[in-house]
């Protein structure tokens, strides 16, 4: 798995949901704008071309709610 | 290749916003407000009224005592403008998350030192002391933002976004749609070409620096395409770092800034008639809030600079075509693009992205929809009328009333852009970065401008025509 960045993650899970329901990810305009605080200056968390992007608070990365990964952990399971 | 060797694979159904959209995007709050009072506007004329009563502002003025007279004689439409923009804002702020009860006093804060900004405007020195509004509201609001600091229980109020996309879509209605047919492919291949260069520009220097693909990416779009917006698509579509998203955040709103100033600083200094300048501000601008104040402060030196041609409204209506039909609306192709290449050809990152053609729907601009749709209704009232009496008859009672709550939209928005540009909370850039979009911004503006004047200078030269 080149260049993945929690391979100890990867190791303990095998659910693979989608971002949007890991409790990793945080996908409120509310919290995109407390994370990136110079975002709403010129544009905005509410703006559909955000679609359903989010913070990923594993990865530390800004991505698709639609993205999966080894790491996924449901939020129905927390 | 995905990175799926660890994963189980399942078919479990993509997360999608749906139906649901069009009540939690601010875009599709932009098309409700600005194509309702659209209708409403429409409505009225059929019905032999008009919205101008509600649509009051401020007229010329040259002393103290014409602008208290104005406010006592008007004010009664003062309060019945504050209270629609604060039903129809508060609506959308509500249905997006912000509480009404923040979001009101906020705004009625917004909205008073907006109408003092709009009166200062209207002073018939103001262009003699370059008290232009739109740099004024920015420059106050950067003023209070970054040393007294922008109380916070204004910042429910402070939606840049929300009252520029509304105010392009009622600035649709002053756009016949056989003028956006008739400049849209001009303005397409201009901003077609200037955006591939641009974002080529940034990528390659940006990988040359040793930066990240992702980073390059995220980078090459804010300045190539739709600035702060561009950037985020972007950086979502290909699962960029955190703090590279926050980088080109910052450093598209440095620059977005600095370019407020200098493009209609420099323009003027060359004597460029408005429909040029507002092309080249489209161009070479990073965001939609931050050109339109640019191009209305150069659309407000016509007929007031010696030497500057053309109507003043030819400045934003070159900006707007050129920005909002050439660059914005490809941002989800961009996307779509770009998440391919990021998952098939870029180091892998342990995350499995989902490169589809539906990115091309799910990340358009949706308010555009809503730009095109006023200059459609507009368009097909006057196409009853011939030119003299839509001049006489729909302009004034339709037309002008739309315009005028269009420029309360922009300043509300500009007055935002200061009061939210907080200096210190801009990302640590890194001088990296920093050479990389500065790259892009050089090759940008000069292309931009050689475009603007020289390969399409008569056709926005001729634009209002």
């Amino acid at each position: 798995m080149r260049g993945a960045e929690h391979p100890q993650a990867a190791a303990s899970q095998t659910a693979t949901g989608h971002c949007a329901d890991c409790r990793h990810f945080r996908g409120s305009a509310a919290e995109i704008e407390a994370a990136l605080p110079a975002l709403k200056t010129l544009s905005s968390a509410h703006a559909a071309i955000r679609a359903e992007d989010g913070l990923c608070r594993l990865h530390d990365r800004y991505l698709s709610a639609r993205s999966r990964c080894s790491g996924y952990a449901s939020l129905a399971a927390s | 290749m995905h990175d799926t060797a660890s994963l189980t694979t399942n078919d479990a159904p993509l997360p999608s916003s749906g139906w649901r959209e069009l009540w939690l995007k601010e875009d599709w709050w932009a098309i409700w407000i600005g194509l309702g009072l659209v209708l409403v506007a429409i409505l009225l004329f059929m019905a032999g009224g008009s919205l101008r009563w509600l649509a009051v502002a401020p007229q010329k003025w040259s002393e103290g005592t014409q602008v208290l007279t104005q406010l006592r004689e008007h004010g009664l439409q003062y309060l019945a403008l504050f209270a629609l923009f604060a039903v129809t804002f508060g609506a959308g702020a509500a249905a997006l998350g912000i509480p009404l009860r923040r979001f009101l006093p906020a705004f009625a804060a917004i909205f008073a030192a907006s109408t003092a900004l709009y009166f200062l405007g209207l002073w018939d020195q103001a262009s003699h002391y370059n008290l232009e509004p739109p740099l004024v509201a920015l420059g106050l609001g950067l003023a209070v933002s970054n040393t007294v600091g922008a109380p916070r229980w204004a910042d429910p109020g402070l939606r840049v976004e929300f009252y520029i996309k509304t105010g392009i879509v009622l600035l649709g209605a002053g756009l016949p749609l056989t003028l956006i047919t008739w400049a849209g492919p001009v303005a397409i291949v201009q901003a077609g070409i200037v955006s591939l260069v641009t974002f080529g520009t940034i990528y390659f220097v940006a990988v040359r620096l040793g930066l990240d693909r992702r980073l390059a990416a995220t980078l090459g779009t804010g300045g190539a395409v739709c600035g702060v917006s561009g950037a985020i698509a972007i950086g979502g579509a290909v699962g960029a770092k955190r703090e590279h998203v926050s980088i080109a955040i910052s450093l598209v709103v440095a620059w977005a800034i600095v370019m407020i100033f200098v493009l209609p600083l420099v323009a003027r200094a060359l004597g460029l008639s408005t429909g040029v300048a507002g092309a080249w501000i489209g161009t070479s601008e990073f965001a939609d809030a931050a050109g339109l104040a640019a191009a209305q402060t150069y659309g407000a030196y016509a007929g007031t600079v010696p030497g500057i041609a053309g109507h003043a409204d030819d400045a934003v209506n070159a900006f707007t075509l050129m920005k909002v039909i050439g660059r914005d609306v490809w941002i989800g192709v961009w996307a779509f693009v770009l998440s391919v290449v990021a998952t098939t050809r870029w180091e892998r990152t342990g995350i499995e992205g989902r490169a589809d053609a539906g990115e091309i729907w799910r990340r358009f601009p949706k308010f555009v929809l809503g730009f095109v749709l006023a200059s459609a209704l507009v368009t097909l009232v006057a196409s009853g009328h011939a030119y003299g009496e839509y001049k006489k008859l729909i302009v004034p009672t339709v037309v002008a009333p739309l315009q005028a709550l269009r420029t309360w939209a922009f300043t509300f928005a500009f007055l935002s852009i200061g009061l939210t540009t907080r200096l210190r909370e801009f990302a640590a850039v890194g001088a990296r970065p920093f050479y990389a979009f500065a790259a892009g911004v050089l090759v940008n503006v000069v292309l931009g401008y050689v475009l603007s004047t020289r390969v399409f200078g008569d056709f926005w030269q001729g634009l209002g025509h």
